[in-house]
């Protein structure tokens, strides 16, 4: 049984999208690459609702409305 | 006098890349503060800890700068991108290390020794955690692009069974289509990913350092 450390690292699968558009996707790669995909799809369903982002959201707003207060002098 | 509307569609990255040239924001804030609050808040506790000898920030001093960065990156300041000179997240990372030594400065928390005067504003390198972060945040703006460049329907089934794992079968039996309908969505929503992430806004944040 290879050890653990000897064991070759799996391919990080975004190197797929460096391949020209019409080199073939290997299948188990594509997999963990739709994987990839997926999580981020569902930490930006996450941040949609997160009360953080809404907090800094907030923080944006105030400080966007102040910089419009001096450059408009409302 | 308003901006003149784009004649071809422009993908989200390139329009958060073109923004600064442009003489209104093609997109919101908030948006780019959902897509991109990640990799912000991971490259604030990183600089932070670059900064403090290795002490953790505080969850107010991190929303502080992530307020901060993104107020400055869309207020058409000093601070205005400019993509012939590097990568979008160098630039990102660069407004956050400034911001964090500001903050800290102003703030001087009390465990924290005063930075000096002429503190060298050095950016500390990327870590493995801001770098995965950055690239969680282009996948899901690339999901995003796809969303907005594919038949609704394509992208929904596309959606359903590679984002939100239902199975292609029961998605077929949904909407009334054969397997092999679903199966040819699939393989037509992920060639025009591949399309869109061959584009030279996604190579450069992707791939070049």
């Amino acid at each position: 049984m290879k050890l653990k450390s000897s064991m070759p690292k799996a391919k990080d699968p975004l190197h797929l999208l460096r391949l020209p558009t019409d080199a073939e996707w290997p299948v188990e790669e594509t997999k963990r690459l739709t994987e990839e995909l997926s999580l981020a799809y569902h930490m930006d369903e996450v941040a949609c609702t997160s009360r953080e982002v809404e907090r800094i959201s907030e923080k944006v707003r105030a400080r966007m409305n102040h910089a419009d207060v001096i450059v408009h002098g409302i | 006098m308003a901006a003149p509307f784009p004649t071809t569609s422009l993908n989200l990255l390139t329009k958060l890349k073109q923004s600064a040239d442009d003489d209104n924001w093609n997109v919101s804030w908030k948006r780019f503060l959902e897509l991109y609050h990640e990799p912000l808040t991971s490259s604030t506790r990183a600089c932070y800890r670059f900064h403090t000898n290795g002490h953790e920030p505080a969850y107010g001093f991190i929303e502080e700068v992530v307020a901060q960065v993104v107020t400055d990156f869309f207020s058409k300041s000093q601070f205005r991108y400019d993509a012939s000179k590097g990568r979008l997240r160098s630039y990102l990372r660069l407004l956050v290390n400034s911001r964090v030594i500001d903050l800290l400065r102003k703030e001087k928390p009390i465990n924290q020794q005063e930075l000096p005067e002429h503190y060298e504003e050095t950016v500390p390198a990327e870590t493995n955690h801001e770098t995965e972060s950055f690239h969680r945040s282009l996948l899901a703006t690339l999901v995003e692009d796809l969303r907005n460049s594919i038949p609704m329907r394509q992208f929904e089934i596309f959606e359903r069974v590679k984002l939100k794992h239902q199975h292609a079968s029961f998605v077929a039996e949904d909407l009334g289509i054969t397997r092999a309908m679903v199966d040819r969505n699939i393989y037509k929503a992920l060639t025009a990913l591949r399309q869109i992430a061959s584009q030279p806004e996604y190579q450069q944040e992707f791939y070049e350092s």
